[in-house]
């Protein structure tokens, strides 16, 4: 479903993204951690089409992220790290315009607003100015829009910083059911760990731009040590 | 097409949510019907001053669009080179600033239509600027009559001949104002970019007046308001018509070409 070979990303002479290779099969849940300045975000933004890399490639629900970035935009629902949201629409505006925009049918938008905003419980908020609510609805709101139109791919970077324990419950539960339906590929980067614990099938992580660890948390726990921390704590300052 | 009148609707929410929108309608209104004002009172004492004076064929020459509405669009012009820059501030500069750009990156559509979509907002609204510069014409030709006192004093075809200019010059600044946007990320500098741009441009005809031979003919043909004189005084010329579409086109381009750029930072 997602296919990253030898991707390299410079910025004038730094390396952010050092030949990362790795594959995420139809139905995963990808845990991608890495401490801050790894290159999480570089990757992810490479992988929806926001920028391009350096060297190497990247596809995504079949088709190239460089030669076919159209196909792809169509397939990925992104969540970036700071949530996309314009402060001066009401959440409806809001929803609707990015509905829009993802060519959903005209007849089928409203439904679909209301299906996404029903999942990210922000139904109640639906008529409110995006600049009058918290933190942590702006960031639901940002997860409704990546939920639109349903995509094959949901790439999620860090979708429960600024959120209440309550609210972080709401969302892994949220990105399981995704996980159970079998049907959508994500990709989650965080540095909460019980968070991969709760969540992810498989860990995916990065340090200085390379990969250092990728397997599932029993398999790394066996290798590197007895919990999730140790091995992050090894391996991110190895 | 879809997705530029996406854009352009999502643009024009934005403008009448905050008060961008609102307040550049009153501050136009008030200013242009200030200098209305001034224009129309010098006329009436002009025209008393000539019945005083039993000046018949002084009285004969004066007329309404050429001593009050010609000039009051001038200055409509010159307002719009303090209007435009605070109307397209934050076309792009606070999707940059509020990161939403990478929503709009990363959504399936391409840099042309989000310019396109911005650039339409910004026309509306310099349209809409437009629409309130004809409640003066409007109000002179129901208060006057013409010299035999049977029609209104205000030959509407010559007025909507300068608002078509007026609104030309405006959708040229717009589309400057909308490359600033796309070079910065705070809208002040985008605004105080587009301001001086703007006016340097507009200065061009004060370099002509200085300037001889060739170097003349050049500043004063590259001067907007070059280009809006014959508009204003009642004729469509095309070569002014291509002259602001080549401006607006030279523009966008070098914008699409700017917001193509930022993946490639």
């Amino acid at each position: 479903m997602l296919e990253v070979q030898s991707l390299t990303k410079r910025y004038g002479d730094r390396v952010a993204v050092d030949n990362i290779s790795f594959q995420v099969g139809r139905g995963e849940v990808l845990g991608f951690l890495g401490p801050n300045g790894a290159g999480k975000t570089t990757v992810m933004r490479i992988l929806t089409g926001f920028m391009p890399a350096t060297a190497g490639r990247a596809i995504v629900a079949g088709h190239d992220v460089f030669e076919s970035p159209m196909e792809v935009k169509r397939r990925v629902g992104y969540l970036p790290e700071t949530p996309p949201v314009y402060t001066e629409m009401t959440v409806k505006e809001y929803l609707r315009f990015v509905a829009r925009m993802k060519e959903l049918p005209r007849a089928k938008i409203e439904a679909e607003v209301e299906r996404v905003a029903d999942r990210t419980s922000v139904r109640h908020v639906m008529d409110r100015l995006i600049a009058n609510l918290s933190k942590g609805y702006r960031q639901r709101v940002g997860l409704a829009q990546a939920l639109l139109g349903d995509p094959e791919v949901l790439i999620l970077d860090e979708p429960t910083v600024g959120l209440d324990p309550i609210q972080i419950n709401e969302v892994r539960e949220l990105v399981k059911s995704l996980a159970a339906q079998q049907r959508h590929t994500i990709i989650l980067s965080t540095h909460i760990l019980p968070e991969v614990t709760a969540i992810c099938q498989r860990v995916l992580m990065i340090a200085g731009g390379k990969v250092v660890a990728d397997g599932s948390i029993p398999e790394l726990t066996a290798q590197h040590g007895k919990s999730l921390e140790e091995v992050f704590i090894k391996l991110a300052t190895a | 097409m879809n997705k530029i009148l996406a854009i352009a609707k999502k643009e024009l929410s934005i403008y009448f949510t905050t008060v961008i929108g609102y307040s550049c309608f009153a501050g136009f209104a008030l200013l242009l019907g200030y200098m209305f004002n001034q224009y129309l009172t010098g006329f009436i004492l002009q025209s008393q001053s000539f019945v005083q004076a039993r000046n018949q064929a002084g009285l004969a020459t004066l007329n309404l669009n050429d001593m009050v509405i010609a000039p009051t669009y001038y200055n409509a012009l010159f307002l719009f080179l303090f209007i435009v820059p605070f109307l397209t501030m934050r076309l792009f500069a606070d999707e940059k600033r509020m990161k939403t750009f990478e929503l709009l990156m990363t959504i399936p559509t391409t840099p042309l239509q989000i310019v396109l979509g911005k650039y339409l907002a910004g026309v509306v609204m310099i349209g809409v600027i437009c629409l309130i510069a004809l409640i003066h014409p409007a109000l002179l030709s129901i208060f006057t009559t013409d010299a035999s006192g049977q029609g209104s004093g205000i030959e509407w075809v010559s007025v909507l001949s300068g608002l078509y200019g007026v609104f030309m010059m405006g959708c040229a600044f717009v589309a400057v104002g909308l490359l600033a946007s796309a070079l910065t990320e705070s809208p002040i500098v985008a605004a105080f970019g587009a301001f001086v741009a703007l006016l340097i441009w507009w200065l061009m005809s004060w370099g002509a007046r200085t300037a001889e031979g060739w170097q003349r003919d050049i500043l004063t043909y590259l001067a907007p308001p070059t280009h809006v004189e014959a508009a204003i005084s009642g004729l469509f010329v095309t070569a002014d018509l291509a002259f602001f579409l080549v401006a607006i086109v030279v523009c966008l381009f070098l914008c699409h070409r700017v917001v193509e750029a930022h993946r490639w930072q």
